[in-house]
């Protein structure tokens, strides 16, 4: 069939990114500062008396991570430290968000982690989400069975989509409205049960722990509050399978931490641009966008038309088959443009 | 017995030619016409599509042993028919002797396409075809498919929604094509697999492939090939298989790129109508007039071959789906909603290829090409792009009054 340039190189990035991300902390083995000393970028502790992941033993749900990180850092796609060696990257930004707001951490210390997220945002928007994010590769693991087995897609009305927008607010609001609630030092006991909240029903914390062969903490029937979180778990595992697999990239527009990256979409330096003079209507690119997205199409005029859903996958550009009619711009220059495949 | 119930037969049986059996009205063979336009032609590898033309209506069902497929219009998804094993044809007819011919099933003031589609099936070829297909497009051809239905062996009916603006309508696109295809594999008994389709399809891409590169050769560089030529390969693509049109364009493509463009000449951008040999007036007009055709936007040709099939997904679904975005929604047929595309595709050719001017060509009775016009002729003239909007019919007595308008038109461009 056509050449798929693009899909090609993303695929490439996507599973590059899933075994940096997963095996990242076997091969590079870089000492781990743990001081909260003078350094660009500060490791975060837990202040005396708070608790912290690593004080969760390896089985308990709440234990999201490996040991130390090789970079003290959150980039903006839904990653944590999930093998016994220590990941990459220390977790995600909901994490760090979460985590932080518990410990009160001064913002000062928080500045520097969140000037580089928003820079690493500002530069590519929600590229991460389709090119690195390692659930979003296994989650496209899915749809690709799905097609092998000649299942159609599911196709959801936008009014869908902004609903689970919405919902995604719901959570990312929920999360941290509890972390910080914990932090209270009067609440301090119920940091136990509810400490990171979306982590303990994030489906990165069950999958990516077995791509890095450690067994992540199914169930705890202990008290309520875990089992709810058990449950709840299961059931956000239910829904990203069950998305994936019929709703090709449904899930994200659920997800919180794509939540937080698309805030930057617009007006990232990852422009996507459209001449809509040159455009014949034929809707390919609405058809082939994973997020169910319809700008692209819909446009009238020229411009750029960056939506907050949109996580930059391309995919649109691909397949157009207008030549010069779409076109992804890095900070004004063009990288690719659409045209017939050859 | 006057109150006997009407069916569809009794209306082909009071026709001339159908009561004669299987005797076909005599069509004069357009054999004049082709070697008129051949030896104007200054090229080698157009042979081949001339001598297709002459030999268009007999040879290829034996050729082929494969059933026929006709239809009409160019919302038919031709690689559904390659799939299952058919030989598609396109059965859109220009030629004012069937036009004549039909005139006795289509009395009126219809347009004569219509006319020239229903006299053209009388001829046995046609009426010996497995299957007729006829897409809901225009109000002619919905009428024209019930008046056939007797005269054809069999008939099929695909109805399109007519809002392209309006994505949702792919749903019902799908429903309609996979409706389509499921009739096909019954009817030749036939189980195509994906790889078929998508086997179609390639080819159905290399043909547009070659097309575009053709299609863009002759726009930067006018009169390496007249319209006429141009528009014998394109047409020709009505019965060719995509896989032998290819092969054979790509020898014309390779002939042509060698050529130097002609220096001075006005570049025109026709829209409109379809252009469909032998009605070639058109044409004819223009080139005595000088102007030099490099661009078009017409059904026959560009509206035909200039966009591919773009297969996001993989799965049935997902190809048919495909389809109807190659067929239905880029459609610039002013039965459609969306004059827009019509209208964003002339202004972008004339920018892209530096072209003059834009000559509208209207088949006289044909409403909505004619509604779409006047929407075209004010954004040109806002535009300062020059425009001229032709209207007329198969019949030769405005050719002299046609002649000094687009001299005139010719003049104002300088
Ligand atoms: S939105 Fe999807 S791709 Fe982006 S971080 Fe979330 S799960 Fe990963
Ligand atoms: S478990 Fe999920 S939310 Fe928590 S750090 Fe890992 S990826 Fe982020
Ligand atoms: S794929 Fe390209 S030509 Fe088709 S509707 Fe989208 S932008 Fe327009
Ligand atoms: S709009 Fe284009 S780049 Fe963005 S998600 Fe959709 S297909 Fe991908």
């Amino acid at each position: 069939m056509n050449k798929r340039r693009i899909t090609f190189l993303r695929r490439t990035v996507q599973i590059l990114c899933l075994v940096m991300l997963v095996y990242g902390g076997y091969i590079f083995k870089v000492k781990h500062h743990t001081t909260q000393q003078a350094n660009l970028f500060p490791a975060l502790k837990a202040p005396e008396g708070y608790i912290s992941t690593t004080k969760f033993d390896r089985g308990s749900i709440l234990w999201p991570s490996g040991d130390n990180p090789v970079l003290e850092n959150y980039p903006p796609g839904l990653v944590c430290r999930f093998n016994p060696r220590g990941g990459l990257f220390k977790a995600c930004i909901v994490h760090f968000i979460s985590e932080n707001l518990t410990w009160r951490t001064s913002f000062k210390y928080l500045l520097p982690h969140l000037t580089l997220f928003m820079l690493l945002c500002f530069l590519f928007g929600r590229l991460w989400c389709r090119w690195a994010c390692p659930i979003g590769t296994v989650g496209d693991f899915l749809t690709m069975l799905r097609k092998k087995m000649n299942i159609p897609s599911r196709k959801f009305p936008a009014g869908f989509r902004n609903g689970l927008r919405s919902g995604s607010y719901c959570i990312l609001g929920t999360s941290f409205f509890i972390s910080a609630l914990i932090g209270v030092p009067h609440l301090a006991r119920f940091q136990c049960y509810w400490f990171l909240p979306y982590c303990q029903i994030c489906p990165a914390r069950l999958i990516c722990p077995i791509f890095g062969l450690i067994k992540p903490g199914w169930k705890d029937f202990e008290t309520a509050i875990t089992t709810m979180f058990t449950i709840l778990a299961w059931l956000v595992l239910g829904i990203f399978v069950a998305a994936f697999y019929w709703g090709r990239r449904i899930w994200c527009h659920l997800c919180p931490v794509g939540l937080m990256n698309s805030w930057f979409n617009r007006g990232a330096g990852v422009e996507l641009k459209k001449i809509s003079v040159k455009c014949n209507k034929c809707g390919l690119c609405t058809e082939a966008c994973p997020m169910g997205l319809t700008e692209m199409f819909e446009k009238k005029t020229d411009g750029v038309f960056n939506q907050s859903g949109c996580i930059m996958c391309l995919r649109c550009v691909e397949i157009c088959p207008r030549d010069g009619c779409l076109s992804a711009n890095f900070f004004g220059r063009k990288i690719v443009e659409s045209r017939l495949k050859k | 017995m006057k109150n006997k119930e009407y069916l569809r037969e009794d209306y082909a049986k009071t026709l001339k030619f159908f009561s004669k059996g299987k005797d076909s009205p005599e069509i004069p063979g357009n054999s004049e016409a082709i070697e008129k336009y051949r030896k104007l032609s200054g090229l080698k590898e157009t042979d081949f599509f001339y001598d297709a033309f002459l030999k268009a209506k007999s040879t290829i069902p034996e050729k082929e042993k494969k059933p026929v497929a006709g239809y009409f219009c160019n919302t038919v998804p031709e690689e559904l028919l390659l799939a299952c094993g058919v030989h598609p044809v396109r059965l859109c007819s220009a030629d004012s002797h069937c036009a004549e011919c039909g005139e006795e099933a289509i009395p009126g003031d219809i347009c004569p396409m219509v006319k020239a589609a229903c006299g053209d099936f009388f001829h046995d070829f046609n009426r010996m075809m497995d299957l007729l297909i006829i897409p809901a497009t225009c109000d002619g051809r919905v009428k024209l498919a019930e008046i056939l239905s007797p005269v054809a062996k069999d008939i099929y009916f695909i109805d399109i929604p007519r809002n392209t603006d309006y994505l949702e309508n792919v749903n019902i696109w799908e429903k309609e094509y996979t409706k389509f295809f499921d009739y096909l594999k019954s009817k030749f008994k036939v189980k195509p697999a994906r790889r078929e389709i998508l086997d179609a399809c390639v080819q159905t891409n290399e043909r547009t492939r070659m097309y575009r590169k053709i299609y863009e050769a002759r726009a930067k560089k006018p009169g390496i090939m007249n319209a006429f030529d141009y528009f014998i390969m394109a047409n020709s693509s009505f019965f060719l298989s995509p896989a032998e049109w290819t092969e054979k364009a790509s020898l014309l493509y390779r002939e042509i790129s060698g050529r130097e463009q002609e220096p001075g000449r006005k570049k025109i951008l026709l829209a409109g109508s379809p252009v469909v040999f032998p009605n070639f007036k058109i044409l004819d007009i223009l080139g005595d007039a000088g102007c030099c055709v490099s661009a078009d936007v017409v059904c026959s040709a560009y509206g035909r071959l200039y966009d591919p099939v773009e297969i996001d997904e993989e799965t049935e679904s997902g190809i048919i789906r495909a389809l109807s975005l190659k067929y239905v929604a880029p459609s610039i047929c002013p039965c459609f909603v969306g004059i827009d595309k019509l209208i964003n595709t002339v202004l972008d050719s004339v920018e892209r290829y530096g072209l003059d001017g834009v000559i509208y060509y209207n088949i006289r009775l044909c409403q909505v090409f004619e509604m779409a016009s006047g929407v075209l002729r004010s954004v040109l003239k806002d535009r300062d792009i020059p425009f001229l909007f032709l209207k007329t019919d198969f019949s030769k007595e405005d050719t002299g009054q046609l002649k000094t308008r687009v001299e005139a038109f010719m003049e104002m461009l300088g």
